[in-house]
């Protein structure tokens, strides 16, 4: 918000461009919409939209996660700090579907991108579709909100070359503590002894370990700090050219990202290379022709075991040393050496080139008429190298093989193709009549398709361990494809009327027909209609000096989902292998895929009432706005009754989710003399519930699907505290203790356990009855604060971002000591409840025992956060001492991202982490230096 | 200008024409559909081959751990559920019921296309159907056993057909029953060789029937169908001419189906190296950590002395050191539960000095990471292929699901059941059983004589035959056993321990055998059937609960 806008072609054209004075004219922005663009002030829809220096010089290695906190009603969860591959997922208002819920991407009018792989700093403009008038017009795709991407565009005037680079260096947020050799010895023996077995260690053995006596198999090893490195560096350059004439313009850039990881072994690192060339003209005075391309080479390696050793981590016996006395990779048993796994076990190694082309031409007709033609192609081609090696386990005593794994090699090699093509065709018309009506329309159709082409082969016992081709593999080999396609055809259009730009008035429509579902419900219709009153265009309110601009806009319509698997309503039968029959590999067939032929797309209504005000000269805008988003036939595979035997579950139109929110946004901007600066708040809140099952019985676990109740919530017992000796009538006899509480029938309760509450009142604690919504994994409140200072040649930047309400969940062992062979004590499980320790904050702690780990309120951690998301300081030369070195511009800045946070969330790991025991790659915080050069 | 509306135009026109109608119709290209497949031979084999991954592999042996045969060193659902510390959210629960209904659903798609196909040899696809009948009666067996009743769904389900209630236990018999009597009718008879190594045969499907119909307590058809298995004429026990070591021998590579000399087992799931392996034998003899496998004392002391006496009948039993335990045993013992000098994939035992590692001497309790500890004093040889310990999920040993031997156990059993048993049945099943392995014969009036229980030693001579292979929870609950379960798991007794210390922390009884898992219970108002695991009770409101849950 804020700058003022020109354009080229007024209109509807995507590739339009946007000069970012800034001007207190900010509502004569133009902001980009569904196959065209509008003025701000004659929106009548919900639309969010930042510019690019709202990422400019953060290290954002993909554009998802760059969004968080930037956009009323934008959400981001789940994104990882792994190199090359650690996008999260976008949420526009909300989760519509407990299917696919992602937004339609659209990049530079071609739908479906892949915006994690985009150069940040090619983007223009990011615009969010968030109700049914701004995206409806994408039809049965655009029922999770659309985001549609500019990337930058030439200007006319002289070349300017401009270089941008920044060097930084990654650790991570949060790690976990781990208990050291002695200590876990003696936790597991206890932990048996509790559950009626005997201990697995004597004291002498504990004293070995303590004083390390035998380094070999008693060794003390912290696997945290082994596995992670201190740091990994990651750098950015960037490159581009734009300029032109009055009628032909050029930009053209190259980007660079390198990213190293943090585990041990240098086998996670990622290179991404972007190139990208626009070029518009106009020929014969009317005819536009643009072309825009883009090339992404790019691969990222990880281990072959993936995430692996970063939970096994968290799982091996600190007894077990990196490596032995003799200089092996320790081994004693158990588990693997996540240490010699992050460095020996080979890479999965993941290349792909992607092309984006797109070429367009518009002809201006007659006045006002526009036509307009797109063809757009999306081609890639990727590669996956796994390559699986032997590690080797000797014995420290008598140099004997004892334990290997990935024996024999195995490189497999995949090949993925896809191919996507889109033709548009538009007719635009754009005429103001008697200086009164303001009429705007657009009739389009387009198609598309989608053809995924995949071919794997493997080999094993390959003839070098170091070198990994398909060619050396000497046996095993075996390979395997697929084919997938999909195709959609589409009518669309979209009609405005403008009354002195007071009163505004807009319909859209779409009618789409996806090749996903049978014939007979193949096709279908969506529109939207939404009204705005400009009310301080009305002779009453036109000379007052505190409020500048003051719109009122209503919206209802709806659209639908399409994203379910290709073939989910025919019968599928496919190759399984089965048992060995006549002594040699044997492949069967079975069914696959159950089909459901009276399937279609889930359909969302949404209805917006929305409000936009400027005060004091356009320094304060605001916008507010409500919401209820209704998403009906959601399509699920709905847990039915097993004796179905399906493979899966089939696909089911069956249930609805509402959405119901509001989102506030204010900016404000102003300059007192050298000093400029520019403050923007945001926050948003959606509610998120289950309307209806579709009569289906609720889905029960630990994540639920009830109806009035938030989708996949936390479903869990109460539990009101650890139960003490004296909630017990103990039995000298026998020496046991039986509860004076209601306890759930089977479990072995004792001093030192939850105690869950009884929630029906009928003395016993059952899993039917007694569990309840104890939270949900959708934020509420969230909020950013983005404040931007300047002043002569310094400026400061910061960001805020945080979440008010939300709950997170870490099981098994990235939470929990000794419920399974892998779950290991952290420093938090010394504070268990023993006899002597009875205001403890962990459970006594039991052997393979987990009944205490159910999930219960104990274990449902609070994940809200406010944290510092970037923070950035630069210095721009002085323009007299610039030039001296030929630059217009000379800016070199300190910048972090995530630096601090403000949490109650478990200590070990970062409140964005997912719901999880533990095996993923943990969020970083980046601290980097850069650098902007622009020549002239 | 006006060539470029033209131009336009005509482009606009282009485009419209080029939509086609089917552009929107596609199908998988990768993938066959129901309408496209069950038409050629080759789509009947393929579809009867994919049946066979529902038969169960290594988890027919991992059943042992609801039993008190073994310990295993971590808390397993199968454990948890012998030792009655489960509720109706056990996950197993739910996996068995769900697996067992996925193999009865891709039977039932089998038996509704089959005929569809044209084939050049219209028995064939009968027999492929029977060989469909036998798997889904195998899925059936387990279900009715684990829950009782249970819906009995014969043909493929819509979603709109799932709100099924269970049917009567007996019903469900009576159609396993039959079903297999007609398979039995399309197979052949031989055992299944070359091409056709590891399919079901007529001795699968009558095998099984008297497998089921001895569980449900119909001895008179168990009898018969056990009889029709023993005048077959094709089966007999495995038996390399080594009396010490036939028995063993069945369990490892040389009793695999594909060497051609085994003519013992009837259901099999085979394995095969580099395609279908599994890691049971390094679970038996794991180097470097607690062994998965701990023989019970209950199971050691169910073995009979040589003189064919029980151990605390027997003069012959008289143990003052650890060695003296598998002395004059009935020789199954030694070839099931690993003897002091027997060869092992174990390495360092309990020896302080050892220079043969691949000996085992002397039971291990140490954690020290240098050999196998064992829980209980005891290991397991049956069921460890050697070669296959020390590599990880690289034993190629078949599972024997349903062994000629069972078959004469059951027919003896049914007999006695009957009131029938004499002598002369005796000695044509499980006295053949102790020919195998030269123990002395099991004879009526000796066993009265001595103030045995007849009943009593028929069951004894199953638990010892089928040791470690699945079947002992299933025979407990049916003999109405469950007390056996909620006993303390014991092991060795210290005392006769070399090296006593090194077990110094275990808990011990007062005699001074270990006691290695308490806190266990059986409550025979409920614990005699599963209960209807959670999740299915929930999404189908029809079905019951069994009693006591």
């Amino acid at each position: 918000m804020g700058f003022k806008t020109q354009e080229k072609l007024v209109g509807s054209e995507t590739d339009f461009l946007i000069t970012l004075d800034e001007d207190a004219q900010a509502l004569e922005e133009v902001v980009v919409v569904g196959y065209g663009t509008q003025k701000k002030a004659n929106l009548t829809g919900a639309v969010s939209q930042v510019s690019s220096d709202a990422i400019e010089d953060r290290p954002i290695t993909n554009l998802s996660s760059g969004l968080q906190g930037l956009m009323p009603g934008v959400t981001v969860t789940g994104a990882s700090g792994a190199p090359g591959n650690n996008g999260g997922d976008i949420r526009i208002r909300g989760i519509g579907t407990w299917g696919n819920s992602n937004p339609l991407i659209v990049i530079d009018g071609i739908p479906g991108g892949n915006l994690n792989i985009l150069n940040p700093q090619d983007i223009e403009s990011i615009s969010v579709l968030k109700d049914a008038a701004s995206s409806s017009i994408y039809g049965v795709r655009g029922a999770n909100g659309v985001i549609l991407i500019t990337t930058k565009s030439g200007t006319a005037g002289k070349p300017t070359l401009s270089y941008n680079s920044y060097y930084g260096v990654q650790t991570p947020t949060a790690l976990p503590d781990r208990l050291g050799s002695p200590e876990y010895m003696e936790l597991l023996n206890e932990a048996q002894v509790n559950v009626g077995r005997n201990p697995t260690y004597t004291a002498d053995e504990i004293q070995i370990a303590r004083e390390g006596t035998d380094l070999n198999y008693y060794a003390n090893t912290n696997w945290i700090e082994e596995v992670y490195k201190d740091y990994a560096p990651q750098q950015n350059h960037n490159l581009s050219v734009n300029g032109g004439q009055e009628d032909f313009n050029y930009y053209l850039s190259y980007g660079l990202l390198k990213e190293e990881g943090l585990v041990v072994g240098n086998n996670y690192e990622s290179q991404r290379h972007n190139v990208r060339a626009k070029l518009n003209t106009t020929v014969l005075d009317r005819i536009d022709i643009s072309s825009n391309i883009g090339y992404i080479d790019r691969n990222y390696i990880g281990s072959a075991a993936g995430t692996g050793p970063l939970y096994q981590a968290l799982t091996i016996i600190p007894l077990v040393p990196v490596r032995n006395t003799e200089g092996g990779w320790g081994y004693i048993g158990g588990s693997s050496n996540p240490v010699a796994v992050a460095t020996d076990s080979g890479t999965n190694d993941f290349s792909s080139e992607e092309f984006t082309g797109n070429v367009q031409a518009a002809i201006n007709l007659f006045k006002g008429f526009l036509i307009r033609g797109r063809y757009g192609l999306v081609k890639y081609n990727s590669r996956r190298n796994l390559f699986e090696r032997t590690i080797n386990y000797y014995s420290p005593d008598t140099g004997d093989l004892v334990w290997q794994t990935g024996y024999p090699n195995k490189i497999t090699t995949s090949s993925y193709k896809g191919t996507y093509q889109t033709f548009v065709g538009t007719a635009e018309y754009d005429r103001t009549f008697a200086d009164t009506h303001h009429i705007t329309a657009l009739l389009g159709i387009s198609q598309e398709e989608t053809v995924n082409d995949d071919l794997e082969a493997s080999r094993t016992n390959l003839s070098s361990s170091s070198v990994g081709h398909i060619n050396l593999g000497t046996e095993n080999q075996l390979n395997d494809g697929s084919n997938a396609q999909n195709a959609l055809q589409s009518v669309f259009g979209r009609l405005n009327y403008g009354y002195k730009d007071k009163y505004l008035a807009e319909i859209n429509f779409r009618y789409d027909g996806s090749s996903r579902f049978a014939e007979d419900v193949r096709w279908e219709l969506f529109s939207a209609a939404s009204i705005g009153w400009v009310f301080t265009e009305e002779g009453f309110l036109r000379d007052n000096n505190l409020l500048d601009f003051g719109k009122i806009r209503a919206s209802y319509g709806t659209q639908g989902n399409d994203q379910i698997a290709n073939w989910a309503y025919m019968d599928i039968l496919g190759p399984v292998n089965t048992m060995p029959i006549g002594d040699q590999l044997t492949i069967g067939y079975r069914q696959t895929v159950v089909g459901n032929q009276l399937l279609t797309w889930e359909s969302a209504e949404k209805a917006n009432l929305g409000i936009d005000l400027a005060f004091f000269n356009n320094r304060l805008t605001t916008t507010a706005d409500y919401f209820v988003n209704t998403t009906e036939n959601i399509l699920l595979r709905l847990p039915i009754p097993d004796v179905f035997g399906g493979p899966d579950y089939p696909y089911q139109n069956a249930g609805s989710v509402e959405n119901r929110g509001w989102e506030f946004q204010m900016g404000w901007r102003d300059d007192i003399n050298d000093f400029s600066y520019s403050l923007d708040f945001n926050i948003s809140d959606v509610k998120n519930k289950v309307t209806d099952l579709g009569g289906t019985e609720p889905t029960i676990g630990d994540r639920v699907r009830m109806e009035g109740e938030p989708l996949d919530a936390f479903y869990g017992l109460v539990a009101d505290r650890i139960a003490q000796e004296s909630d017990f009538t103990y039995n000298a006899e026998d020496d046991s203790y039986t509860p004076n509480f209601p306890y759930i029938q089977g479990d072995p309760v004792q001093p030192g356990d939850l105690i869950y509450r009884d929630l029906n009142g009928d003395g016993e604690v059952d899993l039917v009855n007694d569990r309840k919504v104890i939270g949900s994994h959708i934020p509420r409140y969230t909020y950013g604060f983005r404040g931007s200072m300047a002043y002569k040649g310094f400026d400061l930047n910061f960001f805020l971002q945080g979440v008010g309400e939300v709950n997170g969940l870490l099981t098994g062992s990235a939470r929990h000591a000794f419920i399974s062979e892998s779950a290991m004590p952290q420093e938090i499980h010394l504070d268990r409840w023993t006899p002597g320790n009875t205001d403890a904050t962990y459970p006594r702690l039991t052997y393979q025992q987990s009944y205490n780990q159910r999930l219960s309120t104990y274990w449902l951690e609070d994940a809200s956060y406010l944290r510092l998301k970037n923070v950035q300081i630069g210095y721009t030369l002085p323009t007299g001492l610039s030039e001296k070195f030929k630059a217009e511009r000379f800016r070199a800045y300190v910048s972090a991202e995530n630096l601090f946070t403000v949490s109650d969330y478990f200590y070990g790991y970062d409140p964005e982490s997912p719901v999880s025991s533990g095996s993923f790659y943990p969020q970083v915080k980046t601290f980097t230096v850069g650098l902007n050069i622009n020549l002239k | 200008m006006k060539n470029i509306i033209y131009c336009c135009l005509a482009g606009c026109l282009f485009f419209f024409s080029s939509c086609e109608e089917d552009f929107l119709d596609r199908s998988p290209t990768d993938q066959l559909t129901n309408e496209n497949f069950w038409e050629t031979e080759e789509q009947l084999i393929l579809a009867a081959n994919g049946l066979y991954a529902n038969v169960k592999a290594k988890n027919t042996v991992d059943m042992e751990n609801m039993g008190d045969n073994t310990l295993w060193p971590s808390s397993t659902q199968y454990q948890q559920i012998g030792s009655g510390n489960y509720g109706p959210d056990q996950n197993t629960l739910n996996t068995e019921w769900t697996t067992q209904y996925r193999g009865v659903r891709q039977a039932n798609a089998f038996l509704e296309n089959y005929h569809k196909a044209t084939l050049h040899d219209p028995a064939l696809a009968e027999r492929l159907a029977a060989e469909v009948r036998v798997i889904r009666a195998l899925m059936y067996s387990y279900l009715t056993n684990f829950w009782g009743d249970v819906p009995l769904v014969t043909e493929t389900l819509t979603i709109e057909e799932l709100m099924v209630p269970r049917d009567p236990q007996e019903e469900v018999v009576d159609f396993l029953l039959n079903d297999l009597e007609d398979a039995a009718m399309n197979l052949p008879s031989e055992i299944p060789s070359g091409e056709d190594l590891g399919r079901m045969n007529r001795g699968a499907a009558l095998a099984l029937k008297a497998r089921i119909a001895l569980y449900s307590g119909r001895f008179e058809v168990a009898e018969k169908a056990a009889r029709d298995v023993m005048d077959m004429g094709v089966y007999e026990l495995f038996d390399t001419g080594n009396p010490e070591r036939n028995y063993y021998d069945l369990f490892t590579y040389a009793g695999k189906l594909s060497t051609g000399n085994n003519k013992e087992t009837i259901i099999a799931r085979t394995s095969l190296m580099e395609v279908d392996m599994h890691n049971l034998s390094r679970e038996i003899h794991v180097p470097d950590q607690v062994i998965r496998w701990n023989p019970t004392k209950s199971l050691v002391d169910s073995y009979l002395m040589i003189d064919g006496l029980p151990i605390e009948d027997s003069p012959l039993y008289g143990v003052e050191n650890y060695q003296d335990v598998f002395e004059n045993r009935d020789p199954r013992m030694s070839q099931t539960i690993l003897e002091p000098g027997a060869e092992w994939g174990g390495r360092y035992d309990g020896q302080e000095v050892n220079e043969t590692p691949e000996i085992f001497r002397i039971p291990k309790f140490l954690s020290d990471r240098r050999g196998a500890v064992t829980l209980t004093g005891y290991y397991f040889t049956k069921y460890a292929e050697l070669s296959a310990v020390p590599t990880y999920r690289r034993d190629a040993n078949d599972f024997h699901l349903l062994r000629y031997a069972e078959v004469l156990l059951t027919y003896a059993e049914a007999k006695l059941e009957q009131g029938t048993l004499t002598q002369e049945d005796l000695d044509k099943s499980i006295n053949l059983l102790r020919d195998r392995v030269g123990m002395k014969h099991m004879v009526i009036s000796e066993i009265e004589a001595n103030g045995l229980d007849l009943r009593e030693e028929i069951r004894r001579e199953r638990r010892v035959e089928l040791a470690l292979e699945g079947q002992r929870y299933f025979d407990i609950k049916r003999w109405k056993k469950g007390e056996l379960l909620a006993l303390d798991v014991k092991g060795t007794n210290v005392n006769w321990l070399p090296n006593p210390d090194t077990a110094g922390n275990l808990r011990t009884d007062e005699e001074g055998f270990i006691i290695a898992h308490t806190g266990r219970t059986f409550d025979p108002s409920r614990h005699y059937l599963w209960p209807v695991p959670l999740p299915q009770l929930e999404r189908n409101p029809d079905l019951t609960q069994n009693p006591g849950w």
